[in-house]
């Protein structure tokens, strides 16, 4: 088993002998999406909630472009086909004195509305809250592992 | 950045009523997607002090330290090193933690306040807040937030010796507004 960590704003796409990981959710979200065909799946670090990409940045950066990069790595299945799990989108910095900070919540609702843009349903998620997590994404089933700071795990 | 230390010392060592001596072991400037430490590719777990700053100049602070050493320094605020039986586990606890919060408002507040004096700005800190996280979601929800207006991030690596005691800290700064800057380059 390879282990490919996936930084803030990137993606990666893996197949079964692959496990891609995200470690240190906070408000970012964790988007996999897996083609239960061909065991292949995408995992993507989102950061931010929208914006217009800036030559150079990676795919993930944004919900929309972050989506869009994963409907085309895994192009041979329509949309509405792949298995999406999501993960993350926590407010782990308590700044709630400061609403526009709360990252976590807003990028859980542009992540939403991009997958529902394009007949994506979300078949399982453990989101929001205000702890951080490890995620851990299996394109040989399509689990996805999730662990939080104090040690608890569950597979969506 | 010595300024702003050399402030944090001095307060830190009037709170503590201790000798306190501060090392600035480095300093650096990078872009936010750039950063590279081995605690974010890890599970490790920190104390952190976050701090939002309006004003002249506008940005995210946060610091961070290992909860072994925050916990010793908890002691310390708190008086019980030397107690003959062993002290609660000062990050379960909420006096311990708030003292912590001080130290954070130290740390934070007179290091931005020791730059913007030196800079002759007006920064205004809003109330510190504490949290206890795996390091690497912390930071990264820091970065989060201030990519939405920045796309660099200064980062500061500091010693605090309080009577012999090490306790490293790293300083994360994020400013989204500084006078004679340029646009911001996050959301377009």
């Amino acid at each position: 088993m390879t282990v490919v960590a996936v930084p803030m704003g990137e993606a990666a796409a893996g197949g079964p002998g692959d496990v891609l990981a995200i470690y240190g959710l906070g408000s970012c979200v964790a988007l996999a999406v897996w083609d239960p065909e061909t065991r292949r799946g995408v995992l993507c670090h989102i950061v931010l909630p929208e914006g217009t990409p800036a030559p150079g940045d990676p795919p993930a950066r944004f919900a929309g472009p972050a989506v869009d990069w994963a409907v085309r790595t895994l192009g041979r299945v329509p949309p509405r086909d792949l298995v999406v799990k999501l993960a993350g989108g926590a407010s782990v910095l308590p700044t709630q004195h400061v609403p526009m900070l709360d990252i976590g919540r807003r990028n859980l609702d542009a992540v939403f509305r991009e997958l529902a843009r394009r007949g994506m349903r979300v078949a399982a998620e453990d989101t929001g809250g205000k702890y951080g997590r490890t995620v851990f994404f299996h394109p040989a089933d399509g689990g996805l592992v999730v662990r939080t700071a104090g040690g608890k795990e569950q597979v969506l | 950045m010595v300024h702003g230390l050399a402030a944090a010392e001095s307060a830190l060592s009037d709170l503590l009523g201790r000798r306190v001596e501060a090392s600035l072991l480095s300093v650096s400037e990078a872009e936010l997607n750039q950063v590279d430490a081995p605690w974010l590719s890890g599970e490790s777990m920190a104390v952190a002090l976050y701090q939002y700053f309006d004003g002249a100049m506008t940005g995210h602070c946060l610091v961070m330290m290992e909860p072994g050493a925050a916990a010793d320094l908890a002691r310390q605020l708190w008086g019980d090193t030397g107690r003959a039986e062993a002290p609660p586990d000062p990050l379960q606890d909420e006096a311990y933690l708030s003292a912590l919060l001080e130290l954070g408002n130290i740390l934070a507040g007179r290091f931005l306040g020791g730059m913007a004096d030196h800079l002759r700005l007006e920064v205004l800190p809003t109330p510190p807040a504490s949290t206890v996280d795996s390091a690497a979601a912390l930071f990264n929800s820091l970065v989060a937030a201030g990519a939405q207006f920045a796309r660099r991030i200064v980062m500061v690596a500091a010693s605090f010796s309080v009577e012999g005691l090490p306790v490293p800290v790293t300083l994360a700064l994020i400013p989204t507004q500084f006078p004679g800057a340029a646009a911001p380059g996050g959301e377009r």
